[in-house]
């Protein structure tokens, strides 16, 4: 890595921060999108309705 | 009277009642500096140089503790329910209740400084201008500690959310507070007195109708 | 069900949270796309295609990390204020699911911001921090981002909870500029250092471009995430309502 010059690491350091970083703010964001869609898939099994669906 | 000062006069009765929190918010603020010098070392001329920002760091601590005496009890015992019945604005309310706070809470404080700055060997000109920056700038924090108590006027266990909330906030009036209490720091002299002034003002002004706002919130 | 009635403005149509839901669907994929290209671009052009900054030497490379996500910081809390007054003023239903889906992710964005500025400093400066105007500004933002965040999650009602924190983050938008004054005023009292820009006192177009194409993959990344998490939130919402009513009938039943 030495093309980066003298401070290499802290360069590669600040990339690697910056990838993890974005990585699991991205796999929350997702994990969670995912969690409240089964969710919901779980109470519509269940023959549970929004009030804005009609009567029961 | 005036409703305003009827409302400012109630506030002031009741703490005359149950005293006891006044002390121990002078006390805390009293600790804390004094406990500092344990920390720091005790140098006489670091703690001349640290004096002026203890103390403030002190006075900010001990306001913050004191926030949830501003609201909570009015609002669980329905009192400010009532009150916004009242023939004066909430707005107006949270300020009377402001000033009464301030006089409770800050007022002690400020007396007690001399004590402290005896403690950090700050001479008369530093313990002057310490005392005026407080005075002037006090009333800032008491203003974002009314904002932070009225927003989590309606929190069960608010605890140290308040706090957590407005400690940031108050950054500007610390910055000034400490250097205008500072001699000796360039340019800092008038410079930092007014834009403490100034910062005081603005919040003095944004708290009633943030405070109000919080409250009415709390309430439906 | 009513649709779209004429002359309902985009905003009004965009209000409830059905129409949302159908018409950011399609978003997500082209802006993810989007990001995925700039990125790869910039990260070409951070490492491949620019000089060593003539002051900073290599490590200018880390501002183009840097640069982006302090940028973010502060575009994730403008639109947190302008959803704020969206919920106050106007009780726009959306504003306050928007702004719950900016604030962790602003305070995401700030954190990085925070952390890689710091290893920009260590080999610049020689410390890991230094109290300069920007840095600390920065990290007072951060507590604020926080702040925000706790409020949020220590309320129950959130329908309250939206407002309160519409309350606590304008409050917090007409500080932040006055903590920026006087956090720069506080250094120039204590440290008359000067800060080195990128590039020096003007920025060649080699350290130019591959800046401004990390900032703008960094933003559609934001608005991919922001789109996603405000969809959830809505979910969310729904569920939460859902089983309440359910719990509510049970009881009635009972």
């Amino acid at each position: 890595m030495s093309f980066l010059g003298e401070h290499w690491p802290y360069i590669a350091g600040a990339y690697t921060a910056t990838l993890a970083a974005v990585a699991a703010l991205i796999g929350w964001i997702v994990t969670d999108a995912r969690r409240q869609k089964a969710r919901l898939a779980a109470l519509e099994a269940q023959g549970i309705r929004r009030r804005s669906d009609g009567t029961a | 009277m005036s409703p305003f000062l009827a409302m400012l006069r109630r506030d002031l009765r009741i703490s005359a009642r149950t005293g006891g929190s006044i002390l121990t918010v002078a006390l805390f603020f009293t600790l804390v500096g004094a406990l500092m010098p344990f920390a720091v070392g005790p140098d006489r001329a670091l703690l001349a140089r640290l004096g002026p920002g203890i103390v403030w760091i002190a006075a900010l601590l001990a306001l913050l503790i004191a926030i949830d005496r501003l609201f909570r009890a009015d609002h669980e015992d329905g009192t400010l329910a009532a009150l916004r019945l009242a023939p004066i604005s909430l707005e107006a309310i949270v300020f009377a209740k402001l000033i009464a706070h301030w006089l409770l809470t800050a007022l002690p404080l400020i007396v007690i400084t001399p004590l402290l700055a005896v403690l950090f060997g700050l001479d008369g000109d530093a313990t002057l201008r310490l005392l005026l920056t407080l005075l002037i700038g006090t009333p800032s924090l008491t203003a974002f500690a009314a904002i932070g108590g009225a927003l989590t006027v309606s929190i069960g266990r608010g605890g140290l959310l308040a706090p957590v909330l407005i400690l940031p906030l108050c950054v500007p009036t610390l910055i000034f507070g400490v250097a205008a209490a500072t001699p000796g720091l360039p340019g800092s002299d008038g410079a930092a007195l007014l834009y403490l002034a100034a910062f005081t003002l603005l919040a003095l002004v944004i708290a009633p109708f943030a405070a109000a706002l919080a409250l009415k919130m709390a309430a439906d | 069900m009513s649709i779209n009635p004429a002359g309902m403005g985009f905003l009004s149509r965009l209000a409830h949270p059905g129409h949302f839901l159908a018409w950011s669907r399609g978003w997500i994929a082209p802006l993810s796309w989007i990001a995925t290209a700039l990125f790869a671009l910039g990260l070409w052009l951070a490492f491949f295609a620019s000089p060593e900054d003539y002051q900073m030497g290599g490590t200018v490379r880390i501002m183009y990390v840097h640069v982006p996500n302090a940028w973010l910081a502060q575009l994730c809390y403008a639109i947190m204020a302008v959803a704020s007054i969206g919920t106050l003023v106007w009780r726009h239903p959306l504003a306050e699911v928007a702004a719950k889906a900016a604030a962790p992710l602003g305070a995401a964005f700030t954190a990085i911001a925070l952390v890689t500025g710091s290893l920009w400093g260590r080999p610049t400066w020689g410390t890991f921090w230094e109290w300069d105007g920007r840095m600390t500004s920065t990290l007072v933002l951060l507590f604020i981002y926080l702040g925000i965040i706790a409020l949020w999650r220590s309320l129950d009602d959130q329908g309250r909870a939206g407002r309160l924190v519409a309350v606590l983050t304008l409050v917090g938008a007409i500080n932040i500029p006055i903590v920026k004054f006087s956090v720069d005023w506080w250094q120039t009292l204590h440290q008359p250092a000067s800060i080195l820009r990128a590039g020096g006192p003007s920025m060649p177009f080699s350290i130019l471009a591959p800046l401004l194409t990390m900032t703008l993959a960094f933003t559609f990344l934001f608005l991919a995430l922001h789109i996603v998490a405000m969809r959830t939130e809505i979910v969310r919402r729904r569920v939460d309502a859902m089983q309440r009513r359910h719990a509510a009938e049970l009881g009635i039943e009972q």
